[in-house]
Order: structure tokens, then sequence, then C-alpha cells
């Protein structure tokens, strides 16, 4: 890009090693020893057996032909596709949510507040409040009996049907109120003028919303799948671990709690790590081509004029 | 005509308020039932789970803090302010080197930590534990707080980075003729400038490490080490069965490890609205 055109007719074409390493060093040492090295180690660990003490044995494609025919995986991924079936309604609702507390509702700083009030706390705590809020003689079912509908008091925690959709639920209900403050942000930033233009033309509100809002914010509404596409992957695990222990049996183990727990339950962290690898790749993968596909937005821009400090 | 029109648009608005407020009761009701509950007297709320404490008492707090929670909180204090702190300070000095060191490949490296700052770490947990266990770090507060600033430190560079690169060149170009050196200008020029975003780099970190509970479950296993989440989640599991009776004390750990989240958003609320929303507008 621009570097080159620039730099070329320079003395100096690059800063000195020592500020590079001074200002540079330390924060990438962190990020390679943390999150670079065990991408690596991990993908060495998936071809073989290791017990979390002893050293790994190296045993081929084991681990990966035992994923194949895992029915407890199986359920696990079933589990977190539960969570990315809700994932239209995660995109749309906030996206909505915003554009009428915007121009529709007054007090809409109050509503933001208000919706992400459950993205400011921890995971563990809304697990765990749930847990007694949906307990069997706790608040809602005391609720439900006291104004007459008893029958639908329900042993919300052990409900092998339903835990999942509930894990799925907290997930959506912890997380929407990010997903309004992006879209807010965005809508704010949209020319008044096309709105105007579009009330002229006699656009009802549905119309403005869809032919103005939606085209407006695309750039945050691709941002924000790709968050709801990691977050199902990422942030049941805590939740569920709260809640349930992604129990009964396996109805609420997703996918990361079952890396997690096969890794430190039950014994097995090599397997896990073949499990958790694959997936890591899979979703890089998937997130890279995503990127380049939207290449024309978020590209950053360095200015390279002056001499390098 | 006008008058049609207007009519209508106010029932629709009456929907729409109607709506937005149910779900905004929906966020804030299981917090207000959770302070009620931890202000309450276990038999209180046996026999009255919905209404207010009244009279409110601060026992539940006293025994979950004479518990391990007490000492739960000050490690939680300790690990998340050292972790946040590094966070800021290595964030700062390299997302200064992106916007204002010259090195081949910048573009990319900074494209490959913005995709590891995206990517869930809770897939690859087994093999980043390994990485504490083989450099001898588990039960260590130097093993929890390295882990931390791992977790953010990817959003950190990434943000000072974008922040310093909408700073005007001029301002650094000046001091450069002064003849100041690389690190003078950095600490007399960067870093007076950037003290805005540090308090969004620092008020979003701290408040993504206060509820980490999955890697501070690995590392720091003894009881007198536990972190706040964990004191939380093995508090719940302790009680296989849980009556309610434990249910207000519970209340009581859960209300003190969200108190802070929601005093920290009340002090700086634009700060944090601005972190979160930081990676998808520009």
């Amino acid at each position: 890009m621009t570097t080159t055109v620039t730099s070329k007719r320079r003395l100096r074409k690059y800063s000195s090693l020592g500020s590079l390493a001074l200002f540079l060093g330390p924060a990438l040492l962190v990020i390679v020893v943390i999150r670079i090295w065990p991408v690596f180690q991990g993908g060495y660990i998936a071809f073989t057996r290791w017990d979390g003490i002893r050293d790994p044995v190296f045993i081929g494609f084991d681990n990966f032909t035992r994923m194949l025919s895992d029915p407890i995986l199986l359920t696990a991924l079933g589990n977190t596709g539960k969570i990315l079936l809700l994932a239209p309604i995660w995109v749309i609702g906030p996206m909505l949510l915003a554009s009428v507390i915007q121009e529709r509702v007054p007090g809409a700083s109050f509503f933001k507040i208000a919706y992400v009030l459950p993205v400011l706390v921890s995971p563990v705590v809304i697990g765990t409040l749930f847990v007694i809020i949906l307990g069997p003689n706790g608040p809602l079912n005391t609720a439900l009996r006291g104004i007459g509908l008893g029958s639908l008091a329900n042993n919300w925690t052990v409900d092998t049907n339903l835990v999942m959709w509930i894990v799925a639920g907290m997930v959506i209900w912890s997380s929407f109120g990010l997903g309004v403050l992006l879209f807010t942000a965005a809508l704010a930033s949209v020319d008044e003028s096309l709105y105007e233009a579009a009330r002229i033309d006699g656009a009802n509100w549905l119309q403005r919303f869809w032919h103005v809002s939606v085209p407006s914010v695309r750039g945050v509404t691709e941002y924000w799948t790709v968050m709801v596409v990691i977050m199902a992957f990422s942030s049941a695990i805590v939740l569920g671990y709260a809640f349930s222990q992604g129990g009964p049996g396996y109805a609420s183990t997703t996918v990361d709690l079952f890396i997690y727990n096969q890794a430190f339950r039950y014994g097995a962290p090599g397997y896990a790590t073949a499990v958790g690898i694959t997936l890591f790749l899979l979703i890089g993968i998937l997130l890279v081509i995503f990127l380049n596909l939207a290449r024309r937005r978020g590209e950053l821009m360095f200015d390279d004029s002056g001499t390098p400090l | 005509m006008y008058r049609r029109r207007r009519k209508r648009l106010s029932l629709g608005k009456l929907v729409v308020i109607i709506v937005c407020s149910a779900i905004a009761a929906s966020t804030i009701y299981p917090f207000v039932f959770m302070t009620f509950t931890a202000l309450k007297t276990s038999d209180d709320y046996v026999g009255n789970k919905l209404g207010l404490p009244i009279p409110p008492t601060l026992e539940n707090f006293v025994t979950a803090v004479s518990g391990t929670m007490g000492i739960s909180f000050v490690n939680s204090v300790i690990t998340v302010s050292a972790g946040t702190i590094l966070t800021v300070i290595l964030g700062c000095m390299a997302g200064f080197g992106f916007a204002f060191l010259r090195f081949p490949f910048r573009a990319v490296l900074l494209r490959i930590i913005m995709i590891i700052m995206i990517l869930p770490v809770t897939v690859l947990i087994p093999p980043i534990f390994k990485v504490i266990l083989d450099l001898g770090l588990v039960n260590t507060y130097p093993g929890l707080v390295l882990l931390y600033v791992g977790l953010t430190i990817p959003a950190g560079v990434y943000m000072m980075a974008t922040f310093f690169m909408a700073v005007p060149k001029e301002l650094v170009e000046s001091a450069r003729i002064d003849g100041a050196s690389t690190f003078r200008v950095f600490r007399e020029v960067a870093v007076p400038l950037a003290r805005p975003a540090f308090i969004t780099l620092g008020t979003f970190t701290f408040l993504g490490l206060w509820n980490e509970l999955l890697f501070a479950l690995l590392v720091m296993s003894s009881p007198e080490q536990r972190t706040l989440p964990v004191a939380i989640a093995l508090l719940r599991q302790s009680v296989q069965n849980p009556t309610l009776v434990q249910d207000a004390i519970i209340a009581a750990g859960l209300l003190l490890s969200a108190a802070l989240p929601f005093l920290l958003f009340v002090l700086f609320n634009r700060q944090i609205t601005q972190g979160l929303v930081a990676g998808a507008l520009k």
C-alpha cells in the first residue's frame, strides 16, 4: 500500500530495533505465549494421548476417529446448534430494539442502561441467580402458584427437554444489550436527511427501517453477526456450568463445556484438545474468509509521512 | 388526515413502549430480586420471597464474607487490578508502536492481533492451561495475572493502536523536531494524550477480568487463593440439594460480585459504552 511508495525515498526505512523491542516486545511476547503457542502445541497434543500429568504420547489420528463416533460430542454440538438456531432473533432483536428506542420512545438512555445490565455482570452470577429464581420452590414457581397458574410451575433446572433452551435464553438475555448499544451507536450516525427524504416520500416506519436503517448499519450488522456466532461457541460455557453443570446428563452441555469437562473432569485433556483445536481452526477459517469478504470496511490506514521514530 | 395519522402513530407508540418496558423489566427485576433477597434474613426469605426486605439486614453479607468469600474478594481485586494495569501499560506501548513506529508486516501483524482478539478462547482452555503448567505457575498469582494479560492484551493493543492512529501526526512530529527521543515522545506526548483511552480500556478490561471464572478455577485451586467468581460457583455446588435457607446468603455473594461492575458503570458509563462498542465502529 502506501508504505512502499512513500518510504522508498527515505534514508531510514524502519524504526530502530531497540525501540521496536521496547514498545512492541512485551505485548507481543505475552500474545505469543498465551494465545499463539497453545494453538501450535495444541495441534501437536491433538495427535497424542495426554492425561494432563505425564508427557503426551503420540497416537496418530485416534482422537479424531474417536471424535467421529462420540455420541456425547454429538449431543454437545446439537446443544450449541440450538443456540445458533436462535441467532436470527439475537441479531434482529437488538437491531429492532435499537431502532425503536432511538426514534419512537422517550427515555432512550434509560432503556439502553436497562438492557446493558446483564452484560456487565459475571455469567457465574447470572447462572446462579437463575438457579435461585427458577428453583422448585423459587420465586417464579411461587409467583405462578400465587396467581393461580400453579400448573405451569415446573422443576425448570432439571427438565431435560427445557434446560438447554433456558441456557440458550440466558446466553441471549445476557448479551443482547451489547447489540442494542452497537446498533444505537451506528444508527446515531445515519444521516437524518435520509429519513426525512423517506418520510416525504410517504414511507411508514417499517419501510424506513427496512430501506434506510438496515442498509445504513450493514457494517455493524456484519460485526454483530460474527460476535453472535462466536458467543454461541464461547459464552454458554460459564452459564451452563453455573446453572446446571451441563446436566441433567448432558442435556445442557454445549461443545465448549464438553471440552472443559473432558479435560478437567473426565481426565481426557488430550482428546479435549483435539476437539478444541478442530473447532478453533474451523471457526478461524470461517472468520478469515468472512473478514476478506468484508474487507472494503475496517481497513486501517497507516500514515507513513515523515521520518519514522 | 393529519389527525388520523397522529392517532395511529401514538397507538403504535404505546405498544412499542410496552414491549420495550417489558424487556427492560426482564433485565432489571432479577437484579432487584437479588438485592432484596440479599437483604432479608433466611427465615424472612422463605416466608416472603417476592416482597420488600423489611427490615433490611446485613447478616447475609457478614456470613458470606466471614467464610472464604472475603478472601476471595481480596484475591479478585489483586489479580484483576494487576491484570488491568499491565494490559493498559503494555497495550498503550504496543499501540503507540503500531501507530508511530515503522516495521515490516505491520498491517498484517495488527490484523492477526485483531483476529486473535475475536476468536473464542474457551475452546482452547486445555492447551492454554498447559502453558501455565509447563511454566510452573499453577497456584501462583503471577500465573493467573499472566493468563489475564494474555486474555485482554489483544484487545488492548488493538484499541490503543486505533486510538493513536487517529491522533494528528503533527503533535508527534513537532516533538521530534525538538530532538526528543522515541521514549520521551511516548512519555511526554502520547501518554498524556491517551488518558481518556486509558479509562475506556481500563474499565473495559477490569470488567471482563472481574467476571472471569474458568481460568481462575483451574489456576487458583487452593481455597485461600480463590477469586470471587470461583467462590460463588463452588458455594453453589457445595450445596447439592440447596434448601431455600442458603439462597439469601448466596444472593449476598452474588451482590458482592455484581456491585462493582454496576458501580463502575455508574461512574464510567460513557467510557464503558465506548469500550463495548469500540471494535464495531470506526
